[in-house]
């Protein structure tokens, strides 16, 4: 038992801090927020080409790097300090923990290469009733991995550059609140033409997709944590800089404690956070209520962050210009993404053994 | 990162496991379970004797004091096997937690050899000596005072002054006590850190009755008390100093074993829920399911604390720990009450308490002892986040 990064982790995690710093400033988000795609093709391309982010949790032999939710939880909450919009959830996290659970080795070395080297886009999504919403990067994705919500679990990827699957689905981009997870609809509009998409149904594609989502959690959980840390750092510069009565605002000892509430929910956060991330490895069976973790306590923090940091910035804080509404958007879009917290905390109350129906 | 356990780490749950078992189903099944801080007390001295005799008592120690220099991992699988064992709160935590590791750091070589073997083996309790009347949050204000003079055996400190909240000093042999030893000082400066017996005409140990309707606080007023002038930790005037190191304790293993009552507490809230079917209760379902992240975030949080490389600088979880967990507890104790309901009110004929409702009551105390929530922000906004000192009058 140890709980300290090793050097290669600390290292990873020094080279995205430096990349965010470089492609990421607030002009930077804004730019790449307000394109049709939703991110920056450029930036992307040095992070997943240049430094061979997207491909992280695939194989060597697949061309990836081979390495585990660990580094990719380091690389989120170096990211999540700073917005920047990135297909690397998806391209990154659920698209290829999903191929790699699916067991199909042909799949695996057609899909797998092409996303390590961040050639491809992807976009995984359940459809319900022939529709899927609010995917994040699915108006944009070339290749889309589509979840049926019937008893058989089909699995469906298709690749969006061949035009022969225009007939079968229609994707359009939804505008969101949060305006740094651009997402969009997927309608199948041709039932039977999606049966040459099919690669997999029953229960292994049903638990590779949950598997996935359970990665892609964790992977959330720690952007919020960078995210709510960056609420917590801006915010406690302010306090210090800015006066009324004759003193620095953060002298005030009501700021002072919320700005402490921050910092023990953030520390508490990021504590989960590594501590599932770790946990996937070693504790596998676990998985279901540690990604619950995660997620839960640091959607929690950056919420609770986010506003705090509004309010202490008073009306400079409410304005467009200022940053802070992009933390406080992302905050909420943080807290519905692929679950609810409510619906996660329920997967625990499960996991615990709580009877749900009357005296047991 | 890594959180599983070595072969060697698992026989060493199993020798502890086995060893407690046979005991607690044995000789001293009477103290299983025991949460009270004062019930059984003699017993409870006794099991401490128990495991000082088995080398159980203060693992992380160095062996020449009792201890098995357990690293972390063994100290984290003792607190969990000791709480999984129901083994009964430990009456000798104030030494072998506080006192000990303070005399360990900062006492004197003789200090050592006169202490620390009788803090590992269970034969001397200890209590902590620093609240006064005038002096809680704000303790540099203490103003219990410490003369050295020519007794009888030599010279030695004479103490007079009073202090307060001082828990199970009814059952302490030894205080450690923080005093002014220069007249006239003001504030951190003057002050001395200094052993005690407690077994003396000029100690009168006073209990206070508490919420709970227990007593384990006391008053403990000192006229003319008096302690060899050897028994002083650090320089004389320099005790603010040792004093803090002390808290700094607070933030050590101990917090394992405490996590693993925690546990212990939610799994009986849970089965309680399911036996009374307030776990159907959407509400009560999400409130549980916050109450087991809070658990799991403690917990890793202690292991990153304990982890963390000795460098004399706090971080993130060493500042946040402690109000985390009592804020945590708090409400835990909150939950209970809601999943019992009415029947959680009942109490015996003499206010005894369910454990539950000892919780619900005792936890109003967690947010106070050990830093106040208010003196913890501070703590965090100040040293952590580096903003403006709070004003003092
Ligand atoms: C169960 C229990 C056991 C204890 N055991 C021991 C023991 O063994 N030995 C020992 O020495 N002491 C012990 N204590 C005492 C404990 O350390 C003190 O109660 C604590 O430090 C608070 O001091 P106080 O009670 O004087 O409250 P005060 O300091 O008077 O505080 C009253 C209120 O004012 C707030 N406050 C004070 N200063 C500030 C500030 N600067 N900013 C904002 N708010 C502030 C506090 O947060 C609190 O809410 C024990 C206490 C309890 C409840």
């Amino acid at each position: 038992m140890q709980f300290e990064f090793t050097e290669e982790q600390t290292m990873i995690r020094q080279m995205v801090s430096d990349f965010a710093r470089d492609h990421a400033s607030s002009q930077q988000v804004r730019q790449a927020m307000a394109s049709e795609s939703g991110f920056d093709p450029d930036s992307w391309q040095v992070l997943s080409q240049n430094l061979g982010i997207a491909g992280l949790l695939v194989p060597d032999d697949l061309g990836g790097q081979g390495l585990g939710l660990i580094e990719m939880a380091l690389v989120f909450e170096q990211l999540g300090q700073y917005l920047l919009p990135s297909p690397l959830l998806q391209t990154g996290v659920i698209g290829p923990t999903l191929l790699l659970n699916l067991q199909d080795k042909a799949l695996q070395q057609h899909w797998l290469p092409q996303l390590a080297s961040g050639q491809l886009t992807v976009s995984v999504a359940r459809l319900v009733d022939g529709i899927a919403d609010y995917v994040i990067g699915g108006h944009s994705a070339d290749v889309l991995i589509l979840c049926s919500d019937d008893i058989n679990n089909e699995l469906y990827i298709i690749d969006t550059a061949d035009r022969k699957c225009q007939g079968t689905i229609r994707v359009t981009r939804q505008d969101m609140m949060d305006q740094t997870r651009a997402a969009g609809r997927i309608e199948v509009l041709n039932q039977k033409g999606m049966d040459e998409y099919r690669v997999a149904d029953g229960t292994s594609a049903k638990n590779a997709l949950q598997r996935a989502e359970q990665f892609g959690h964790i992977a959330v959980a720690a952007e919020a944590v960078g995210s709510a840390q960056s609420c917590l750092d801006k915010t406690v510069q302010y306090v210090k800089d800015r006066r009324q009565f004759g003193r620095a605002i953060g002298s005030f000892q009501a700021v002072k404690h919320q700005l402490a509430d921050m910092m023990v929910h953030i520390e508490a956060a990021r504590s989960a956070v590594y501590f599932s991330a770790c946990s996937v490895a070693e504790q596998p069976l676990q998985l279901p209520e540690m990604a619950s973790l995660a997620r839960v306590q640091a959607s929690e923090a950056l919420s609770l962050c986010a506003a705090e940091m509004i309010q202490l910035h008073g009306g400079i804080g409410f304005t467009w210009e200022h940053d802070a509404h992009l933390y406080f958007k992302r905050a909420r879009s943080t807290a519905t993404l692929l679950a609810t917290n409510s619906a996660l905390d329920e997967v625990i109350a499960e996991q615990l053994g709580l009877c749900s129906e009357g005296v047991s | 990162m890594k959180l599983s356990f070595t072969k060697a780490q698992e026989a060493f749950r199993t020798e502890i496991a086995d060893w407690l078992d046979r005991q607690l189903t044995g000789p001293y099944s009477d103290v299983r379970g025991i949460t009270s801080q004062t019930e059984a007390a003699q017993r409870r001295i006794q099991w401490e004797q128990e495991l000082g005799r088995a080398g159980w008592s203060a693992i992380g120690w160095p062996e020449e004091f009792g201890g098995r220099e357990a690293d972390l991992a063994e100290q984290v699988i003792f607190a969990e096997e000791y709480a999984r064992a129901k083994a009964p709160g430990r009456l000798g935590h104030m030494g072998v937690e506080l006192a000990g590791p303070t005399i360990l750091a900062f006492g004197s070589d003789a200090q050592k050899q006169r202490f620390l073997p009788s803090i590992s083996r269970g034969e001397e309790m200890w209590c902590q000596g620093y609240s006064e009347p005038n002096a809680g949050s704000d303790l540099a204000n203490v103003n219990t005072k410490a003369r050295l003079e020519q007794g009888p055996m030599g010279k030695q400190w004479v103490i007079e002054g009073q202090k307060i909240w001082t828990s199970l000093a009814q059952f302490a042999d030894w205080c450690f006590v923080i005093c002014r030893t220069e007249q006239g000082s003001q504030g951190r400066h003057g002050l001395s850190y200094l052993l005690v017996p407690m077994d003396q005409p000029g100690i009168d140990i006073r209990p206070i009755r508490q919420m709970t309707g227990e007593s384990d606080f006391n008053e403990v007023f000192f006229d003319k008390a008096v302690t060899a002038a050897d028994n002083i930790v650090g320089q004389a005037g320099a005790g603010w100093q040792v004093a803090m190191g002390t808290l700094s304790f607070e933030r050590g293993v101990s917090t394992l074993a405490q996590q693993m009552h925690f546990r212990n507490e939610l799994a009986t809230i849970i089965s309680m829920a399911n036996a009374n079917g307030q776990s159907s209760d959407p509400i009560i379902r999400q409130r549980i399911a916050k109450a087991w992240r809070g658990l799991q975030a403690m917990r890793a949080s202690a292991l990153r604390m304990l982890s963390q490389t000795d460098d004399g600088m706090l971080t993130g979880p060493q500042f946040t720990y402690k109000i985390f967990w009592a804020s945590w507890h708090r409400q835990l104790g909150e939950l209970a009450m809601d999943v019992m309901g009415q029947e959680g009110e009942l109490t015996g004929g003499d206010y005894e308490l369910s454990d539950m409702t000892r919780l619900f009551l005792f936890s109003r105390a967690d947010t106070i002892y050990a830093g106040t929530n208010q003196i913890q922000r501070n703590l965090i906004a100040e040293r952590a986040l580096g903003l403006p000192k709070e004003p003092r009058g």
